[in-house]
């Protein structure tokens, strides 16, 4: 844990986890980058649209025998509405992701290096594929269906590199951390907000292609790609009980 | 569900504390079409919204409303109101959403009702002909799902039972993805009552839920519902049946019990003695002939105690009833008697009393025999048998008398029958066995029985029913 003042109002900021770069101060919204010694003020993050997530900055789950803080959240929206990234850590510093939707919980770790060499090949096609659906959609506001936001920038931040392209579809599987997954979801997905301390700057705008995975046994995966860089990251989702939280929010008329 | 306690964090939940900050409360929205208000209760997830005052579809999915599609129809009734709270498999659900859908062919309707628990996520309540499936969607890639016949879900197999095409009918409330009327999904379920799995396939995703059934009462007490639910028609998909998941345990008992009875009724067979006791040789008269013999006094006379009083030379050896030596029974066991009678177009009538010549005690047989032959157009025929047998279950060890008494047709033409008996003891009988396994498997046979009715009342309403389960148009020809 380490301790810096908010460079915007002065309040203390606290970092739980040494590898989160990246925090809003909880008094006055801003939002700043952590160096070897000082805080970088970056600006101010507007409020995080409300919504009746049970979790919060504190709550605590149980993700593969042991106990994880929630320490950050990244509130992700897409065409189809909004879902919530939490990171957390365990007492050892291991960090790892909670991503609530529709009322699943999916926890997940990075994993290194995408093995499967068609990975890249694959997404890279999706992404340009997305690309174009955005351009026309830009083209033709009507039938957007993502008005909030930001199409120019979105295709702008997509990535460029001349990979050879392969066709893939929805449904065809990836190997992720040995581990064969179907593809069920290939979405944009723009950052709205964030709060708490995180691995990586989360600013409001960034976009990202995001793939989702399921296994035969529930398990998680996803692939995200974000200015040519691929991050992805394997686990399971994981029942109400069996999560074992602790420290949940209390929500009015529940 | 663990309960939260840290009520003071919530209040305080850090976005909303800053100067400055208003605090949005995008949990109401002004309707775009009439301006009323439209209340979400599933905030962050809802994406889609029925207003309430004009029936308008808005996507709420940001903060620029726009309303996809006009209201052609007012809000309806429905069993189960928007808004409202009950518990189901002990968590508290609230109705926040409803669909109605039909067959794309058949338009058999059915009813979707969308619950929400913020802790628990969401769930789906569905009426189809007035049974209750209450669903989960289950995040498993499930292999031949809609292609195969049977799917697997931990190792549980799950038989198709329906496929089809579902379209939206109508919609109210509201939903965490964006509803359409005329939306049409391929859906198809697989069963392994009480449990089913559906499958909706649309060109963007494939939907699975695991649903499980529920009694309507269920469902009434749930959701405190006064007004009659839709009357329960025939037997659901997944209804359990009667003796659901106990027919093997049911067969597994009666093996198992017929299994045993037969050892031990093989042990006790090959143990018993099946000694011969007596064989008697006797002729008896009637009851004129005796008097005509006698000198006044009738041939035997049985008291009340089972005295018997039978002097042969009294009426020259012709006797009414039969009195036999005394024979010996060493040890508890059982008696067969076999008594043959040579009758032919008569029938035979015989008492038969085995009586303890020291407690008197009888043990009483009664043994009819009759015998007709002749002959008709058909030829030959012949109906009955000369022979009669019976069993004494437990005769005490001692010294017994047969006391044989007889009743013929014979006798009515002034003519005495033969009758012929084999006393054996310690026999291996069987009538005990066959009673067990009647009783083994009388209610095994009521419970599959049972089981198949029920199930071929189930898979009449499928296109997939097993070929034992199908309706033999066959046979009717």
């Amino acid at each position: 844990m380490k301790k810096y003042n908010c460079p915007a109002c002065g309040a203390e900021m606290v970092f739980l986890s040494s590898i989160s770069v990246y925090g809003v101060c909880r008094h006055c919204s801003s939002t700043a980058l952590r160096r070897d010694v000082d805080l970088v003020a970056l600006g101010v993050m507007a409020t995080l649209p409300e919504d009746m997530s049970p979790l919060q900055i504190g709550t605590t789950a149980l993700y593969q025998g042991t106990r994880y803080s929630l320490i950050g959240r990244i509130k992700m929206g897409w065409a189809g509405g909004y879902w919530n990234e939490w990171f957390m850590i365990n007492d050892d510093g291991q960090k790892a992701w909670l991503a609530e939707a529709q009322g699943f919980y999916a926890f997940s770790s990075e994993i290194d290096t995408i093995t499967d060499a068609d990975v890249l090949a694959r997404i890279h096609n999706h992404t340009a594929k997305l690309r174009k659906q955005i351009q026309s959609a830009a083209t033709n506001k009507t039938t957007s269906s993502i008005p909030a936001l930001d199409l120019e920038s979105q295709v702008a931040m997509l990535p460029t590199a001349g990979i050879k392209l392969k066709n893939t579809d929805l449904g065809s599987y990836l190997t992720l951390g040995k581990k064969k997954l179907k593809i069920v979801d290939i979405k944009h997905a723009t950052c709205i907000g964030s709060e708490g301390e995180l691995p990586f700057a989360a600013r409001t705008g960034r976009t990202t292609v995001t793939l989702d995975l399921l296994g035969a046994y529930g398990e998680f995966g996803c692939v995200e790609v974000y200015n040519n860089q691929v991050r992805a990251y394997v686990g399971q989702y994981v029942g109400w009980q069996a999560a074992r939280w602790q420290n949940l929010r209390v929500l009015e008329g529940w | 569900m663990e309960t939260p306690h840290n009520p003071s964090r919530a209040s305080t939940n850090a976005d909303t504390t800053a100067p400055g900050n208003r605090k949005r409360k995008i949990s109401i929205f002004d309707c775009p079409s009439c301006g009323g208000i439209i209340r979400i209760r599933a905030v962050g997830h809802t994406v889609n919204a029925v207003c309430q005052h004009c029936a308008v579809l808005v996507d709420v999915a940001n903060e620029k409303l726009s309303f996809i599609s006009q209201a052609r129809e007012k809000t309806r009734a429905t069993d189960i109101e928007i808004g409202a709270r009950g518990k189901l498999q002990g968590i508290l659900w609230e109705v926040i959403g409803y669909l109605e859908k039909h067959d794309a062919v058949s338009y058999y309707i059915w009813d979707e009702y969308l619950l929400y628990n913020p802790y628990h996520g969401f769930r789906f309540l569905t009426q189809a002909g007035g049974h209750w499936n209450f669903y989960q969607v289950l995040k498993r890639d499930i292999l031949g799902v809609d292609a195969k016949n049977e799917i697997q879900l931990d190792n549980e197999p799950y038989r198709i039972f329906h496929s089809g095409t579902g379209v939206v009918r109508y919609v109210k409330g509201e939903f965490y993805w964006r509803v359409k009327k005329g939306e049409r999904a391929r859906i198809a379920d697989y069963i392994a009552p009480p449990y089913v799995l559906s499958s909706e396939i649309t060109e963007d995703e494939t939907i699975l839920s695991h649903g499980l059934y529920l009694p309507p009462d269920e469902v009434k007490q749930a959701f405190q519902i006064t007004a009659p639910l839709p009357y329960a028609i025939g037997v659901a998909p997944n209804q359990p049946a009667p003796f659901q998941g106990r027919i093997n345990g049911i067969l597994w008992v009666a093996i198992i019990g017929v299994v045993l009875a037969t050892m031990i009724q093989t042990v006790t067979s090959m143990s018993a003695e099946n000694a011969d006791v007596i064989k008697i040789n006797a002729k008896l008269y009637p009851e004129s002939i005796v008097a005509a013999a006698s000198t006044g006094a009738a041939g035997c006379d049985v008291a009340d105690d089972w005295q018997i009083n039978c002097d042969k030379s009294q009426h020259n050896g012709k006797n009414q009833a039969y009195l036999s030596p005394n024979f010996t029974l060493p040890t508890k066991s059982n008696v067969h008697i076999e008594t043959t009678s040579p009758v032919r177009n008569d029938w035979a009538e015989l008492q038969l009393s085995m009586i303890d010549q020291h407690t008197n005690t009888a043990y009483r047989l009664s043994h009819a025999i009759e015998y007709y032959e002749g002959r008709d157009a058909d030829g030959y025929w012949s109906e009955g048998q000369y022979q009669a047998d019976g069993y004494i279950q437990a005769a005490a060890a001692g010294t017994y008398r047969i006391l044989v008494e007889a009743d013929s047709s014979v006798f009515q033409k002034a003519q005495p029958i033969e009758v012929s008996m084999r006393v054996k003891r310690d026999v291996p009988a069987w009538g005990n066995y066959w009673i067990t396994l009647l009783l083994l498997l009388v209610y095994p046979a009521y419970a599959m029985l049972r089981h198949y009715h029920f199930e071929h009342r189930r898979w009449a309403d499928s296109d997939f029913a097993p070929s034992i389960y199908r309706l033999t148009e066959e046979s009717d020809e």
